[in-house]
């Protein structure tokens, strides 16, 4: 079930309505290819993830990874309170192995539709928020901290307010199919203000506004 | 300057880095001269080879700047915990009367607690250096009746929870009166102390209100000497007869019992607003003084013994066959005759400024009491009535918390009382 509703998420409402009619169907044909609808959208099927990404002008699913548990290690995890809109995850991350690991894509299916790894560079003198290319290296035996004013996960159109306290649980997915599953406390944070840049992938209206 | 003399300034440069505690007192080293250091705290610090300066006179955030003391464990931090040299009181309301809020409340605090208190950074803290010298920083959390009932948990409240009367010689102001979360905050470093504080009311801010703030102070204690009574403005040595953390007598007297289950470990704790009427007190001579207090000013002393630790005797008569110790002295009115009798004093003194000219200030009385029953009321029952420092005191605040618990790693406090 679990496949099921996260898969409904990205769906179209037609596809919604096939999905609440035919519970039990199985997920319809691979996804590998098609077409997608946000970016930084995630799908599990099959015992696989796929990633919905950039590809020229389309959005489209990944080729399917095979799912495993992550050796990376979270602590300190915490996400900016937001009623509405776009709000950004923040955590210390730890790979204790001897090879690097490459974080691709994030997932909170509870919260949000779709979640972005973000950088924050300077350009034209302003600082911008934009998609991280290739997604966060872990170096062995190494810890990253995404942090305001750095990189950080980007919660895009929240399904549910984000209050002061919760608990907002988190995966994140490698490039090698990797999951490791945390737990972000909402806080109060004045700052994770930043302007940004053309995220208009799959974001029709509202969502940008971070000044609240 | 001669050789000899820039190994003098390295050798004060560096006890005074040890003695002042790491980064916090590099900046300061520019403040030697002739072979003096002047503290952050403004303490002068003799050099060597000088003898070693008593311990009253150094820094006691540079003795304990690296001391942590554990958030997590069966008892809550800052009530067994020697009295460190600064201490803010908070008294919190919840915006909306949710238990839901309730719960977020304790988990926020609970993870900004033990962050700080390790003297690391809280989530998303905002100037992550203010935590690295957590000089003993402590958080205490309790719940005040108007959470139960504003939960819908009245059933919850441990019948030696009660409210706490008003007594005759109180003249109590709302603003200072219970609220639904009482936070003590507590550091050997005021400004690690005031950082803590602010990132914790930040990090409530869409969930609690701030009803008062009380800051304290008292006289440094060096950490390795364990707790020690403190002088308060009147001059009075305050605390001598606190049960010994650790002892039976503290169990009995502060630690909460086995029901309810959801509180045992816990204590209670009242915190008064003493407004001590100080040019009043001036008119009265030391010998007066001594009497309305039951104690020698000079060394503590109880009338009638040598020296602060020796036992309050209350039968002992002069030569006139009167009693040595006064019937209305502080000291016999407050006895406790047992040890469920005992309270834990734990009082700061706190300086307001002046109204109309008048000096505001006094004492924040943090008594932490197993059941007030049968320690703290009958006490201030008996102090209201009897008590001979009354013309000299008057309590302006008064407010009661259950203080739950302490909890393992991974929990936060009072958990599941509110989900």
């Amino acid at each position: 079930m679990r496949i099921r509703k996260s898969g409904l998420v990205v769906a179209a409402v037609g596809m919604l309505a096939i999905g609440l009619a035919n519970p039990v169907q199985a997920d319809p044909a691979p996804l590998e290819g098609s077409e997608c609808s946000m970016s930084g959208a995630t799908r599990f099927a099959k015992g696989q993830t796929f990633i919905c990404e950039r590809d020229g002008s389309q959005l489209r699913w990944s080729e399917g990874l095979r799912r495993s548990n992550s050796p990376l290690e979270v602590e300190d995890a915490w996400v900016k309170v937001m009623d509405s809109g776009m709000t950004s995850a923040f955590a210390t991350i730890t790979n204790p192995t001897d090879e690097p690991i490459r974080i691709i894509a994030a997932r909170s299916a509870r919260f949000t539709p779709a979640m972005e790894l973000h950088e924050v560079k300077m350009e034209d003198g302003a600082m911008q928020m934009q998609q991280k290319p290739g997604g966060f290296v872990v170096p062995a035996g190494e810890t990253i901290v995404l942090k305001p004013g750095g990189d950080h996960l980007m919660m895009m159109k929240i399904k549910q307010a984000i209050t002061a306290g919760e608990e907002v649980p988190i995966r994140l997915i490698t490039a090698d199919g990797g999951r490791v599953k945390f737990d972000a406390m909402g806080r109060v944070f004045a700052g994770a203000n930043e302007s940004y840049d053309d995220l208009s992938d799959g974001m029709d209206q509202g969502g940008m506004d971070m000044d609240r | 300057m001669s050789d000899h003399d820039e190994t003098q300034v390295r050798k004060v440069s560096r006890r005074g880095l040890l003695t002042a505690g790491g980064a916090a007192f590099a900046g300061a080293a520019g403040g030697i001269v002739l072979g003096r250091v002047t503290a952050p705290d403004g303490a002068v610090v003799a050099a060597e080879p000088t003898p070693r300066p008593q311990l009253s006179h150094v820094s006691p955030a540079g003795a304990s700047a690296a001391q942590t003391i554990d958030f997590y464990g069966v008892h809550q931090a800052g009530v067994d915990t020697p009295e460190q040299t600064y201490a803010t009181f908070l008294g919190l309301n919840l915006i909306r009367p949710s238990a839901q809020d309730a719960d977020s409340v304790l988990r926020i605090v609970s993870d900004d607690a033990a962050r700080l208190m390790a003297g690391r950074p809280s989530l998303g803290d905002t100037e992550p250096e203010l935590a690295e010298i957590p000089a003993r920083l402590s958080f205490t959390i309790g719940l005040g009746h108007s959470l139960f009932e504003k939960t819908g948990r009245v059933d919850r409240i441990p019948a030696y929870f009660p409210a706490i009367p008003a007594f005759s010689t109180d003249d109590l102001d709302d603003r200072w009166s219970s609220t639904d979360f009482y936070l003590q905050i507590a550091s050997d470093d005021p400004l690690t102390l005031a950082h803590a504080q602010r990132m914790v009311v930040k990090a409530l801010s869409t969930l609690t209100t701030v009803a008062w703030v009380q800051p304290g102070f008292r006289s440094p204690t060096p950490a390795n000497e364990g707790g020690r009574a403190s002088r308060n403005l009147m001059g009075q040595v305050d605390g001598t007869v606190n049960p010994l953390p650790g002892s039976p007598q503290f169990d009995t007297a502060v630690w909460t019992g086995a029901e309810p289950a959801w509180a045992a470990g816990g204590t209670v704790v009242i915190v008064r607003r003493i407004r001590m009427l100080l040019d009043e007190w001036d008119r009265m001579d030391v010998a007066a003084k001594e009497m309305v207090i039951g104690r020698r000013l000079d060394n503590g002393a109880p009338l009638g013994g040598d020296s602060e630790e020796d036992p309050v005797r209350l039968d002992v008569l002069d030569d006139s066959g009167l009693p040595v110790i006064p019937s209305s002295a502080h000291v016999r009115i407050a006895h406790a005759e047992s040890d469920e009798e005992m309270i834990l004093r734990r009082p700061y003194t706190y300086d307001a400024g002046f109204i109309d000219g008048v000096q505001d200030a006094g004492l924040i009385f943090a008594a932490y009491t197993a059941d007030p029953r049968r320690s703290f009321i009958p006490m201030q029952q008996r102090l209201a009535d009897k008590d001979a420092f009354n013309r000299w005191n008057t309590t302006i605040g008064s407010a009661t918390y259950m203080i739950p618990p302490g909890c393992a790693q991974g929990d936060y406090i009072a958990s599941g009382l509110f989900t």
